[in-house]
């Protein structure tokens, strides 16, 4: 009886304590659907508790290098969703170029924070236009050493053609070589295999590019049916929601 | 079977946990909204209620540290012991001081730098209209510091140019400017592509900085590259290449070489000017940086510079010719080692060698042969550490040996060539040691004083000096900054002038008051600084008939300066607006007076506009009163050059090319509305107007990174 009651013991704590013992591994994987299905729903209080958790689990010490990675990347998602509230989104975003920088210095050979950097980057020069001089000669660098890190990364050639799409023709970008790179990004997204821990975010938000590119073109219909591809990878894709529904809303009024 | 049943509940009983419960506050006792609070390494925590208040239950048991933290406050961290009993914890967070700009509210220093945010980094030395790429021009631009000379001599509040000291990654930098001039210099010694940030401080500084009665301007030189980049830089008058390579990630090297013509820009701008041999330079730099340990990094900088110029000198009296050439070499080490989390140790040895020459000439005849040659040997060592009060201690010993040999005229400041020359070949050695403790501590209601003191010694002079300074700071509002500097200041004399024959061995060290009151207000889009400020001299250098120099002079700086930086979507401006009264009783005048460099009015507005992200355009308007001279049948120093002005255009274009490539291309319009700025008159003849050279002046060029 002693020793169905000691293993009974073991058992409980073990049960109970079986929370702490979760690696870093096993939390990033939780967080990782936590934070897509947030950005699908673009609920902030939802992501902000993602960055709290987050901003726990850096202090594990463990892989803190991707750690800051994830919360960059949760504070900059909330930064462009709480895009015209400028006070709060200039706060998120600066958090999220802090918490890149500390990334990459942590692991400076990871291709996925310097794509992510490209992204704050520009984001910041929408604030800030004066920074553009500086932060376009970053950002070029960034993205340079993310495709040389990893050539075959498709979240690098999305970020990419996102810079491209709203740089003018005569600076190196444009709508064409835009659509180039997410096509690459596209086709890459299908060779990607399970990322594990690792980020694997985009493959829907590439078509959902591929249709914003389209829309600059005014070639509506194909930006339509890029939304929809969007939708048909991930039907929970809320920003694929919002623009189809845009559309939409646009047709019946043209009607 | 009790004995079981106990054993059976205990791991419940254990599995109790601990309440942690309270609440946040900032500063002013107001509640804050989503602070996280948890327990270091654990995920167990909570975030704050509207109220500020917290609860959450954890299993953990023993040591554990609570981490309180939100965006914008600096982290507050608390040692608790779990046990099972609740726990309960009040804690007030404090504001971040470091605001997005990269201002340190601290009186009269402006911080720029990529790491504490920045206010003027390399490339906004670039992008400075009329700075011509050089970080002193840039900082010309800030208030405080006045116009005097065409150059890029920094005459601060007041004081002369060699009362701001130079130093580069903590190495003292004797030599700043390059085509060095009485006022300084033309130029700058070190580009802004060098250096990673820079302190400037135009008074009250602390404690660290010795040697200097006015301002300071502090260094740093890149760190370890991240990747490699290549840039080639071609313009109307120079050609440079730099690189950062990294060797590994442990290892890199920066390098740099630049090659600096005049002569295609004088000519291409039809300038009337009095060369005899254009103004070349070239310098070369290297600098390896090494991290050795995660907490340990070591730079070994290299750096070599050479110039020449010739000029054709147009006196009325007399006609000759100038020539100079100089050579510059700094060798320096830096040793940076974290003792412990909040223990730093830095250690540097550095060495100058500087070698001039100087030839004035009359038809055959020299009015001066001279060169001289400066070595400097530094040691020096500093020590930080941050408990809940910044304490700095250093030390610095400092060997200098200076060489003159030549024909100099007897008269100083005379060129005449009917008087007589002396024959220098003299050197000098001289030591300097000097210590320094300073302290910061932070006191409820947002105050915080630094108070530090400074001990030097010259063996040159044989004299002592002890520096007391103090500064203090209270964070009146959530944006309002008001701070306090007042502190004393030596600077001792370059060694010759303890020569007995030439200079005067009793000299004693020069000494300055000051005494600073400084608001600021800062937010997010711009920042007003408005600064009164007080400076005594005594002991100033006096010409005397039988001792060559006597250290009677006196004198007084006073004045307000104005700060204003502001930027809008596409606009970024900054004003900066000095008055200035100073008087002098010193070297030969007959009285107290105003020195050359009391400058009433400066103004400075510089105004970025960038329509698109490629494309900047810049403009800047710089104002200053004239100097005050002695008219020829007027009293000493009783009337004043015209006002001195210019309007100077900049625009810049970035292009890519292919991937990784970055291509700037430039265009600046200096002095556009072709202004005749009068900077003397011969033998103070208003009659005989000296016009600067300096007309309209166009200058472009490209910049190719890859």
């Amino acid at each position: 009886m002693k020793k169905v009651l000691l293993v009974m013991f073991i058992c409980i704590v073990m049960v109970l304590k079986a929370d702490d013992k979760q690696t870093v591994d096993a939390h990033l994987l939780t967080i990782k659907s936590a934070q897509q299905e947030a950005v699908d729903e673009g609920n902030v209080e939802k992501l902000k508790e993602i960055s709290s958790k987050l901003e726990r689990l850096s202090t594990f010490g463990d892989k803190k290098w991707l750690v800051d990675y994830y919360l960059a990347l949760n504070n900059y998602r909330i930064s462009t969703i709480l895009y015209e509230n400028k006070e709060m989104s200039e706060k998120y975003l600066e958090s999220a170029k802090e918490l890149i920088q500390k990334s990459i210095a942590g692991k400076d050979d990871f291709a996925e924070s310097h794509a992510l950097f490209t992204s704050i980057l520009g984001m910041e020069i929408g604030f800030k236009p004066q920074l553009g001089m500086t932060n376009g000669i970053q950002s070029g660098k960034e993205i340079g050493k993310a495709k040389k890190l990893d050539p075959e990364n498709p979240r690098v050639y999305m970020i990419d053609g996102t810079g491209k799409l709203y740089t003018p023709k005569m600076f190196g970008g444009g709508i064409d070589k835009a659509i180039g790179l997410f096509e690459k990004a596209a086709e890459l997204f299908l060779q990607e295999k399970d990322m594990g821990i690792y980020p694997d975010w985009g493959r829907d938000e590439v078509y959902v590019w591929l249709g914003n590119a389209y829309k600059e073109r005014k070639e509506d219909s194909t930006a339509t049916e890029f939304y929809k591809k969007a939708l048909e990878i991930n039907p929970d894709c809320g920003w694929a929601k919002v623009l189809l529904g845009e559309f939409e809303q646009d047709k019946e009024k043209e009607e | 079977m009790r004995k079981s049943c106990l054993m059976f509940l205990l791991p419940v009983m254990l599995l109790g946990g601990t309440i942690i419960e309270g609440r946040v506050a900032n500063e002013k006792r107001e509640a804050l909204e989503g602070v996280n609070v948890f327990l270091e390494g654990t995920l167990d925590g909570a975030s704050s209620d509207e109220n500020g208040n917290f609860k959450f239950k954890t299993q953990e048991t023993g040591k554990y540290n609570l981490l309180i933290r939100m965006m914008g406050y600096k982290e507050s961290r608390e040692e608790l012991y779990l046990e099972g009993k609740p726990i309960e914890v009040r804690a007030i967070l404090k504001e971040k001081t470091l605001k997005s700009e990269g201002v340190i509210v601290k009186a009269s220093s402006f911080t720029t730098g990529e790491e504490s945010g920045v206010t003027l980094t390399p490339l906004e030395v670039i992008m400075t209209p009329g700075a011509a790429a050089d970080v002193c021009w840039a900082i010309k631009s800030f208030p405080g510091v006045q116009h005097v000379e065409e150059g890029a001599g920094l005459f601060v509040r007041g004081g002369e140019v060699t009362e701001t000291k130079f130093l580069l990654d903590g190495a003292n930098v004797y030599h700043p400017y390059r085509y060095e001039s009485p006022t300084g210099g033309f130029f700058g010694t070190f580009s802004p592509f060098l250096l990673k940030g820079t302190y400037f401080s135009s008074g009250g500084f602390g404690a660290e900085y010795g040697n200097a009665l006015s301002g300071v301007l502090s260094m740093e030189s890149q760190d370890l590259p991240s990747e490699r980049v290549i840039s080639l830089g071609m313009g109307l008058a120079n050609f440079s290449v730099a690189g950062a390579v990294p060797l590994n990630d442990k290892l890199g090297i920066n390098f740099s070489g630049n090659r600096s013509n005049t002569k295609p820009l004088f000519n291409f701008n039809n300038v009337d000017d009095d060369f005899t041999e254009y103004p070349f330079s070239y310098d070369l730099n290297l600098n390896l940086a090494w991290r050795y340990s995660g907490k340990g990094r070591a730079k070994a900088f290299f750096f070599r510079e050479k110039d020449n110029v010739g000029v054709s000198l147009r006196d009325p009296a007399w006609g000759g010719n100038y020539y100079g050439t100089e050579n510059s070499n700094l060798y320096n080490l830096l040793i940076d080692q974290a003792l412990s989390d909040n223990s730093f140790l830095k250690f540097n040895v550095s060495r100058t060698d500087f070698g001039k020459e100087t030839e004035i000439t009359s038809g055959d005849e020299y009015i001066i042969d001279l060169q001289e040659t400066d070595e400097i040997n530094q040691a020096k060592v500093l020590l930080e550490k941050k408990t809940w009060m910044f304490f700095k201690l250093g030390g610095c010993f400092e060997q200098r040996k200076s060489y003159f040999e030549g024909f100099v005229p007897s008269e100083e400041d005379s060129l005449d060539p009917s008087v007589p020359s002396n024959y220098y070949d003299r050197e000098y050695k001289s030591y300097m040691s000097s210590v320094f403790l300073e302290g910061t501590s932070f006191f409820p209601y947002n105050l915080s004083l630094t108070s530090g003191i400074r001990f030097d010694r010259d063996s040159k002079s044989a004299k002592n000096v002890f520096d007391p300074r103090f500064s203090l700071s209270w964070n009146a509002a959530d944006e309002i900054t008001l701070a306090f500097a007042t502190g004393i200041f030596h600077q001792f004399y370059e060694p010759w002038r303890y020569d007995p024959d030439y200079g005067n061995p009793d000299l004693e060290p020069m000494d300055a008051r000051h005494c600073i009151i400084s608001g600021t207000w800062e937010n997010d889009g711009g920042m007003v600084r408005v600064e009164g400020y007080y400076k005594d001299y005594e002991k100033l250098m006096r010409e005397d008939d039988s001792l060559n120099y006597i250290s009677s002079g006196f004198g007084y700086a006073k004045g307000v300066d104005f700060f204003l930086k502001k930027s809008f979507e596409k606009l970024e401006g900054r004003i900066a607006y000095s008055y200035l009264k100073s008087e002098r009783n010193w070297q030969d005048y007959p009285g107290f007076f105003p020195p050359d460099f009391d400058i009433t009015n400066n103004l400075s507005a510089i105004l970025n506009f960038t329509p698109v992200t490629f494309f900047q355009l810049g403009v800047k308007y710089m104002y200053a009163t004239g100097k005050p001279f002695t008219p020829m049948d007027g009293d000493f120093r009783s009337d004043r050059f015209p006002s001195y002005w210019t309007l100077d255009l900049s625009a810049s274009c970035l292009h890519s090319f292919f991937d990784n490539n970055l291509t700037v291309f430039y265009f600046s319009v200096n002095n556009v509305t072709n202004r005749d700025n009068i900077i003397g008159y011969h033998n103070g003849d208003i009659n005989e107007p000296i016009e600067s050279s300096y007309g309209r002046l166009y200058y472009f060029g490209v910049s190719f990174q890859m």
